[in-house]
């Protein structure tokens, strides 16, 4: 079913609308919360809080891709869930991306306020758009989708090396651009 | 727990949701590409055989990248090519949006690498980068000396700077000559040239990273900046020839490969003298004199009795052989 039926049914208030979107959007959204986590239930848990989310915010929200917001969404609820985690195993992946993440933006720099975290972000959008779709890929599939340097290389037919370069090329690149406009 | 990384990523859930949608639906056209395994070769051409009608011909592509290429980079001695052929490896893509470059064969031996590539205009920009740094023989027609040479001069280089990490941090590469005069121009822009590599620089180097670099890096104005990112090169430093080390019997060691001799590893092309003999079990001998490059010759190490270099004669202590793999 395309995604504007799906939106379509939640506007209906049709509660097929979740099975629709479980069916199509499980896999990706169960990777990202995967990648995270790493555990089975906890993904599981956040993937059924995240049609929960999904149901209670369409209407009134009509996103335009609903691929990302269901992305965002999962996302977030599991980084939530990590948080509030006092033990448990730290997944190579995330451990990893946020070490290089940390590269972007020392401790010093608070972005907990949602101005400050406005301003960054809306800065780091800019970034994104002045580079090829390629390289913007590689970014977005490293530190939003969090996948692996080996998942990324593996799934686009390029090395390992590659990846880890150019990612921290591009890394480099923002924390100049981030510092060029005194957010940094 | 790096709380900052973790909050830094949590910040990228904000990030334009094109560009989250972008990243799930594409795949990157970088591509790496390994072109032709040789089994699959065989097996391609027994099933194109086996279908075939009665009297019809299956051709099979070799594994030489652009082997009009390569021919023109080797084209003193044709007797190469056919052993390239057998033992050259895949041909390897690289590009970015502006070029690709194809390294086609790769001649290695214990002493040193040396790459055939072909580098390729894909839009406008990297086909103008290309272009302009060829002239061909037909435009040069008609010029006069002082004219051509004006050209000459002017012409920029489509070759690459590299860097690769080597032992003490990052080093330069020099990368040998391309031809400036041969290439294709108009839909097709494309040109060749070589990479050399002492092995020396490199222990126990599998896999050779180049990066290319813009050449104001080298002390060389920009013209195009940005045209060779994100662009590096891998190359298999797997070694496809045999290599003789000889000695002299007081501790000096020169190397003769099939398809080359070196003076030292380190300062492989020594001095401007340079006078050599091979003498062959079968009594032959073979003197080569001023200089020798990379794929002029090819030696066959089985029947070297002892070689004289610059006046002295050294015996073989030990072969090194190829890194050869199992085909069908």
């Amino acid at each position: 079913m395309d995604d504007e039926r799906i939106i379509g049914l939640y506007f209906e208030r049709d509660e097929q609308a979740i099975a629709e979107t479980s069916q199509k959007y499980s896999s990706l959204c169960g990777r990202i919360a995967m990648n995270i986590l790493a555990d089975k239930s906890d993904a599981e848990e956040v993937l059924g809080d995240t049609w929960l989310r999904v149901w209670k915010s369409i209407p009134p929200e009509r996103p335009k891709c609903l691929a990302a917001y269901l992305t965002v969404i999962v996302r977030n609820l599991s980084l939530d869930k990590f948080r509030r985690r006092n033990a448990g195993k730290r997944p190579d992946t995330l451990a990893a991306a946020s070490d290089e993440a940390a590269e972007l933006i020392p401790d010093t720099v608070s972005i907990e306020e949602q101005t400050e975290r406005r301003v960054v972000i809306e800065a780091v959008n800019r970034f994104l758009g002045t580079l090829p779709k390629k390289k913007r890929v590689l970014f977005v599939r490293r530190y939003f989708y969090l996948d692996s340097i080996e998942e990324i290389a593996g799934s686009l037919g390029v090395s390992e090396s590659y990846v880890t370069v150019t990612l921290m090329r591009i890394r480099k690149k923002l924390r100049t651009q981030l510092a060029k406009e005194e957010l940094i | 727990m790096n709380e900052q990384g973790i909050a830094v990523l949590s910040l990228f859930s904000e990030l334009d949701e094109r560009y989250i949608a972008e990243a799930q639906e594409e795949k990157l056209t970088l591509r790496h590409r390994r072109i032709f395994k040789a089994p699959f070769i065989a097996a391609a051409a027994a099933a194109i055989l086996a279908l075939s009608s009665v009297g019809a011909v299956a051709y099979v592509k070799g594994w030489i990248g652009h082997k009009e290429n390569v021919e023109h980079q080797y084209f003193y001695n044709k007797a190469l090519i056919p052993e390239l052929e057998k033992r050259a490896g895949e041909p390897l893509e690289f590009e970015n949006e502006h070029l690709r470059i194809t390294v086609d064969a790769i001649i290695s031996d214990a002493v040193y690498v040396e790459a055939s590539a072909t580098i390729e205009g894909l839009d406008k920009q990297g086909k103008k980068f290309v272009e302009d740094g060829i002239t061909l023989k037909n435009e040069l027609d008609g010029l006069t000396t002082d004219e051509v040479f004006g050209v000459l001069g002017r012409r920029n280089s489509f070759v690459p700077f590299m860097t690769a990490p080597g032992r003490d941090g990052e080093i330069k590469m020099a990368n040998s000559g391309s031809d400036g005069m041969f290439g294709k121009k108009g839909e097709s822009s494309e040109s060749a040239f070589t990479i050399g590599i002492k092995r020396d620089l490199f222990p126990d180097c599998e896999t050779l990273e180049l990066t290319c670099i813009e050449p104001i890096h080298a002390g060389i104005d920009d013209w195009t900046p940005g045209i060779f990112e994100g662009i590096v090169l891998e190359i298999p430093m797997k070694r496809n020839f045999d290599t003789l080390v000889l000695d002299d019997k007081s501790g000096r060691e020169v190397y003769l490969s099939e398809v080359c001799f070196y003076q030292s590893k380190s300062d492989i092309w020594g001095g401007k003298a340079f006078d050599l003999t091979v003498y062959s079990k079968d009594g032959s001998e073979q003197n080569i004199r001023d200089h020798i490059v990379v794929g002029e010759y090819l030696f066959d190490l089985e029947n070297v009795d002892h070689i004289v270099f610059n006046g002295r004669t050294f015996y073989p202590k030990e072969l090194i052989s190829a890194d050869r793999e199992e085909t069908e």
